[in-house]
This record gives structure tokens, sequence and C-alpha cells, in this order.
């Protein structure tokens, strides 16, 4: 009963959202008491409601739920039934839905915005809601009924069932769907044909917000990859990682250009477009993942006739986004000039590669799909491709981040440059030489990357250093949030480069039969196997491998990497375990013993270099994020 | 003129991925089929013969077989490995894995190769499209792939593999 409840508030959020276009069209939201800001809010209401509900019926096992009966088990401990709201498609969406309605209702709730202008931008926002519930209560409705209900449940995935789950779908969403937010502000600046700066003020905190959780999201799958997968790696290029990347790297270039659109009043209509990209490009990856089109660790949750409605949803609102801004962006055309040796000349051309490389990956990531349907003839695009585009374009972009922040605004040239950061010079040679001097036995690309992410970081800390002043004595000037946030980010990408140089290049792989006693040297340790022990636990049984870790002949720790057998599928999971020091990871991932003696394993062992700094990195990311969005709740005040 | 570029882009866009829709990704029909084996490079694993290229052109039907001493499964497919060894010739490719194993390996459970090498870098893996160990290929006399084998050969593939390689 509870059930048909949920999807009454459904229904409730398609008929009021359809208010969204129906308002604007008919005209009756003007000087009445029905306004975009009330409807917002009552959506947020029932989608909350719906999705309230759903969890509900998730904690109490109503099994007559197909979701449930396919996605949740009465032995799953209740974190997990609970995170198994959103660990299959029908009720992702649905918490999609809700941060949508979320989004509009914050921006509802946003003071200092004109009347007309909230109205235009709610109403897009309103009438993307009734799309997508359009989508749910037709394609995918969580509280359809099974009958005769099931006893119990097929469980939850078992990847799924982590903690790294219960937090990464959601930041991921939060990022996804934030960016609706930043679409619906740029549809309406281009309704309102007005190019203002006020308008773009208001799209920054959104596009901040929305870059920050998708940042904090990507992270946390990368992390959960990591060490919930067992391949010693923590980005496979997979293309649902590929989609979450995209709209990062549109909306990363999104919060330079955002800065001289309000500031300088130029490159209003790259801005907007790629506002609209950034939306799209998060809707083309829900398409990606939910239809099956390609191959993906993802495909839990897929449906080629849901594929055709989102195909249909991508298109209509492609084709109406971008026709509206190829209408209108005339208007937001400048016709300033801008200075290659500025502050907006390093931005723009930052802006550049970053497009070119989240082009170069779309096109990597649906390649072999084009190449299957054209030429009928099956191809993968892996790892080396993206790696090789990845590597070249990262140079333009460390120079942009080492010295884009010490060039002026508007108008700068080269040898005052040089004379103004002659000291950052000097220590960056050092620091190179020092580099080089620690790897230079190492593989080229590694002593390069390396170099890259040392560099970015000396010169953000060397920024800082401007707020410093010796005399009389050492004190430090009070440092501009934006500044901050700035810096913090930079060194994130730097981290990140750093760990992720490590991790790939510089990794050490061993594959073998471990037989118990055998002591196996990685790296630095030395790892010892004394055996499996059979535990089992209330859902699944497990085979645990342990292992001693000696470094210089000292005990260091065990470890104890995991196979899981869950009871409910009898899927097998790999849990592998991990080391961790600031110098790199050694990470242990145990397989089948053997089948002809029986004190052996298959046993793989990682020593994955600086991997604990990409995590390091994306809190520092994630960090500047924050302070962003921090000072402009400040500023609002 | 923009717009009709903006409803190309689109339209072909949308055709390209509504017939992506239809296709299923996850069948791979083997693009060696019919074709000449690649090339390929190994290290010598301890006294045993180098396997390399030139002995793909021989005038006979063969076997190459991809395996490691770490991979569970092989150690299945081992003693059909060693029947079908007594009638063809069969080749070995150990992929990422060390000389001591490997000959440790062949003298506990009997060498069914003619000759083998070692693939430590996995790069004559890819060449050959192997994605999961162990793999078996059967190579006629004009040195083009007949059919492959992904996963062990147990006992009743055998009959099968017999009809091929006839």
């Amino acid at each position: 009963m509870i059930a048909e409840l949920g999807i009454f508030f459904l229904i409730l959020t398609l008929i009021i959202s359809s208010l969204g276009f129906i308002g604007p069209i008919f005209k009756f939201n003007e000087n009445s008491e029905v306004t975009q800001i009330k409807i917002s809010r009552l959506i947020f209401f029932c989608t909350s409601a719906s999705f309230i509900i759903l969890t509900y019926c998730f904690i109490i096992s109503d099994f007559s739920l197909t979701v449930i009966e396919k996605n949740s088990n009465s032995q799953l401990p209740t974190i997990y039934k609970i995170t198994g709201v959103w660990g299959n498609h029908e009720g992702s969406i649905l918490l999609w839905l809700l941060v949508m309605t979320f989004f509009g209702f914050l921006f509802s709730c946003q003071k200092k915005i004109d009347t007309k202008f909230k109205e235009k931008t709610l109403s897009v926002q309103n009438t993307l809601i009734f799309l997508i519930s359009l989508f749910i209560l037709f394609t995918s409705n969580p509280f359809d009924r099974t009958f005769p209900p099931a006893i119990d449940g097929a469980d939850l995935n078992p990847l799924l069932q982590d903690p790294g789950l219960i937090i990464h779908p959601p930041f991921l969403y939060l990022g996804y769907v934030g960016s609706s937010i930043v679409f619906s502000v740029s549809i309406a600046i281009l309704i309102l044909n007005n190019n203002t700066k006020e308008y773009f003020e208001i799209l920054k905190p959104w596009i901040f917000l929305s870059w920050t959780f998708l940042s904090c999201g990507i992270g946390l799958g990368s992390w959960w990859a990591y060490y919930e997968l067992g391949w010693g790696g923590f980005w496979f290029w997979d293309p649902v990682e590929n989609a979450s990347l995209l709209p990062w790297l549109t909306s990363s270039a999104l919060l330079h250009t955002i800065i001289i659109s309000t500031k300088k009043k130029s490159l209003q209509n790259w801005t907007l477009f790629l506002s609209i990209i950034t939306f799209l490009l998060s809707l083309l990856g829900t398409f990606l993942v939910r239809s099956g089109v390609l191959v993906s660790v993802h495909a839990f949750a897929n449906d080629p006739t849901r594929g055709v409605f989102i195909l249909l949803l991508l298109i209509a609102i492609s084709a109406i986004s971008l026709f509206l801004f190829l209408k209108r962006s005339k208007t937001f055309s400048s016709k300033l000039q801008i200075n290659l040796v500025s502050r907006e000349g390093a931005i723009s051309l930052n802006n550049i590669f970053m497009f070119t490389l989240s082009f170069t990956i779309l096109l990597g990531t649906v390649y072999p799909l084009f190449s299957n349907v054209i030429f009928n003839n099956k191809i993968s695009v892996g790892a080396p491709f993206f790696n090789s585009i990845l590597s070249p374009l990262m140079i333009p972009i460390t120079l942009g981040m080492m010295f884009g922040p010490f060039l002026k605004w508007e108008k700068d040239d080269v040898s005052n440059l040089l004379s103004r950061i002659r000291i950052l010079l000097l220590i960056l040679f050092l620091v190179s030489l020092t580099i080089w001097y620690l790897n230079y036995k190492g593989p080229i690309l590694s002593v390069i990357f390396f170099a890259f992410s040392a560099w970015i970081i000396t010169s953000s800390l060397f920024e800082l250093s401007k707020f410093l002043s010796f005399k009389p004595r050492l004190i430090l000037r009070k440092v501009p949030l934006k500044t901050f946030s700035q810096v913090s980010a930079h060194i994130g990408i730097a981290l990140i480069i750093l760990g992720a140089t490590g991790t790939s290049i510089l990794r050490i792989e061993q594959i073998q039969f471990q037989e118990i006693n055998e002591v196996i040297t990685a790296k630095n340790f030395k790892v010892k196997f004394l055996g499996v022990k059979m535990v089992e636990k209330k859902n699944y049984k497990s085979q645990m491998g342990v292992f001693e870790i000696y470094k210089n002949n000292k005990y260091i720790k065990t470890l104890t990497p995991e196979k899981r057998m869950y009871n409910a599928n009898k899927q097998v999971t790999t849990e592998a375990a991990i080391h961790s020091t600031v110098f790199g990871d050694l990470y242990i991932a145990i397989g089948d013993g053997n089948t002809l003696s029986n004190n052996s394993w298959t046993t793989r062992i990682w020593f994955n270099s600086f991997t604990i700094w990409i995590w390091i990195g994306v809190l520092f990311l994630v960090l500047g994020g924050i302070l962003s969005i921090f000072r402009f709740i400040k500023a609002n005040k | 003129m923009k717009y009709l570029f903006l409803l190309i882009i689109m339209s072909s866009i949308g055709f390209m991925f509504y017939k992506g829709l239809k296709i299923d990704p996850s069948v791979v029909p083997s693009n060696l089929i019919d074709k000449q084996t690649p090339n390929f490079q190994l290290k010598k694993v301890g006294k045993y013969p180098l396997f390399d290229p030139n002995d793909l052109t021989k005038q006979e039907i063969k076997i190459v077989n991809f395996f490691a001493t770490w991979c569970g499964p092989c150690k299945v497919e081992h003693p059909q490995l060693m029947e079908l060894s007594n009638s063809f010739r069969i080749y070995g490719i150990a992929k990422k894995d060390n000389s001591k194993d490997i000959i440790k390996w062949l003298r506990s459970y009997g060498n069914p190769f003619d000759k083998l090498g070692l693939d430590n870098d996995g790069i004559s893996s890819i060449e050959w499209g192997v994605y999961g160990l162990p793999e078996t290929f059967i190579i006629n006399k004009d040195n083009k792939i007949l059919y492959k084998h992904i996963g062990p050969i147990m006992k009743n593939d055998l009959e099968k593999i017999y009809s091929i390689l006839k």
C-alpha cells in the first residue's frame, strides 16, 4: 500500500513540474500566485516523499516490489539495504530526480537574484525535472510490483556491498545533476538575451558547487575501485569512468572562463557553451551507462528500451539548447581582444587544451560504438590511447597552472613576467635537479611527470609566499580565500599527477603460485604467506589469506586479503589488502588455490608508488572547491 | 546554415547511438580467424628451445597455447595438452611468468610443448588478442589461424579440437 503512495508522489511531481513549461507558454504565472519558486519547492517535497517511501520499502524488505526483489536480501545488513536503494537503475534515477529537485529548491532559496531571472531559471529546471520524471514513470518505475511476491530477494550486487558505495553515487549525482542548474541558469540567460555581468555572477557558485561534488564523486569512485576490484589500479579508462571525467573536464574549464566572464565581460558565449555542454555530457554519460551500448564494468543496470528514451531526451535537450545558443550567441560575443600573454590569455589557452582533451576522450570512448555501426568492425579503445593523448596535453596544462597565476590581467609581457618570477625560476631549476637526481634510474616519463608535479607545487607555494613579509619580522598577511582555493586546487592536481605517475609507470607487479611460508619480495617489502583461513559472515563466506609483511627483516603488520563468496547469488568478489605508506602501497590480492597441491595459492602482489597522494590530491581539490563556495556564501551574507 | 549544420550533426549522432543500442557490445569475435598469425617476440625459458615466428611457417597443422604457472585453469588443462602433444606440435607462450616457475611446472606435470617462450611484458599476448588465460589457437599449414579456444580445453572439448585439427 505504501508503495502506491510512492507512485502517487511521483505522479504529483510529474504533473506539478509540467507547469515548468506550461506556465511560460500560457503565461499564467505572471502576476499570479502559482510561481515557479513555489512549484520547485513543492516538487522537491513530493520527490523526497517518494524517495523516503522507497527507502522504507527497502528497509522493511518488501519483496513484492520488483526492484527490491532483484537488488536486496533479508540477510543484508541494514546499511546496505539503504544503499541498495541506489544500487540499481530505478532507484538511482529516482535519486537523480531527488538531487535535481533539491538543486531547484536550493536555487529558489538563493537571495539577491531578481525574481524574473529566478522564475526563468526555475522554469527550465522544472521542465528538465518533468522530462526525468516522465522517464521514471514510463520506463523505470521503482514501485513496480512483482507477482507472486518473492520470499527472499536476489541480493545486492556484492561489489556494491561496500562503504565506498554508500557515498560514491550520491556525490557523483550531486555533481552530475548539479550541472543541471548551471544549464538552467545559462538557458535563462540565453532566453532573456541579456549579457549583464550580474547574471554570470549567479552562475558562478553553482559551477563551483557541482564541480566540487563531481571531484568528490569521481575521487570516491576511483578509491572504491582501487581497493574493491582488486586489479591494483585506480583508473581503468572504462567508458563509465570517462563519462564522469568528461563533465569534470568541461566544468574545470568553465571554472576558469567564468572568472573572465564576470570580471571582463568577455568569453561569455564560451562560458554559456561550456555550461550547456557540461550538462549534455552528464546526460550522455547517463545514456552510455544505462543503455549498455558500451562494454563497461558498471554494467549492472542497463536495458536498451530505456536507452531509446534517454537518447530521445538527450537529442531533444541538446537540439533545443544548442539551437538557442546558436541563435543568441551574438549577444554574448565580445569584440574585446584577448592578449596571449595575460591572465585571460593563459586561461583561454588552457581552456582550449582542456576542451581538446575532453573531446578526444569523448571520441575514444564512443569510437568503438561508431566503428561498430559504420564499419561493422569491433574494436576497443583502451588505456594506451588515452594515456598517449593525456601525456602531451599535460605539458601546456601544467605550464598554465605554473605561470598563469603570475600573469597580470589584460596585458603583460614575457620579460616582465620572467623578472618578476626569477626567484621562482631558480627554485624550479633546483627542484628539477633534485627530482632528476632522485629518479634518473627510473623511466624517463616518470621523471618528467614527477617534475611537473613538483613544479606546480613549487609555483603554487611561491604564490602564497607573496603574502609572507619578513620585515620587520616574519608575518603571514591574510591570504584572500580566492588565492587559497586556487592554490589548493592546483596542488591537488599536482599530487594527483604524482600519485598517478607512481601508480601507473612505477608499479611493480608479481603474480605467482605462492606456497605456504614462501616469501616474495616486492620493492623493499618481504611478504610471507601463512596460509588461508575460512571465515563465515552473515551474508558471505570468505577465504582469507594471511600475509606477514616485513621491511628490513622487521615485522610490520599482517595483511588479510579476501576472496568472498556471497550466499544469495554465489558471486565471488575480491577484497584486496593494502598497506599504505607515503612512498607507496603494498597491495595484495588472493586468487584460487592450486588444484593439484593443497599448500599453494595464486597471489598477486603489487607495489604501487605514491598511490596515497592521489587521494590526498583529491582532498586538496575538494578543499579548493569548498573554499570557493565558502567565499561565495560569505559574500552573499 | 549553422542550424542546418547542427541538425545534421545531431541527427547523425542520434542515428549512430540508436543503431548502437541494437548491437551487443560484449560479443567479441576473434578478428584473427582466417588471418596470418601475428608477429611476436619471446624470451627463452631455461634450456628449452625458444618458440619464434618461423616455427609457424612449417607445412603442418599446429597448436599455440597461452598459459601461465599462476593460472589455476591452465593446470586443469594440462593433461589435455599432454594428450594432444602425442599427435601434434604444441607451442607454448607463458604470459607474465618467470622461468624458474615454468621449469618447475614442466618438470612436475610434463612438457607438452615442442618449443616455448616467455611473454613477460604481455605485448605478444596483446598482438594475439589474448584477454584471458588459457587461450589456445589452432594454426593451419599456411600459417593461418583456424580456430581460437578461450578458457581451458577440457576432456569434452577434445573431440571438437580433434575434428578441427583434421
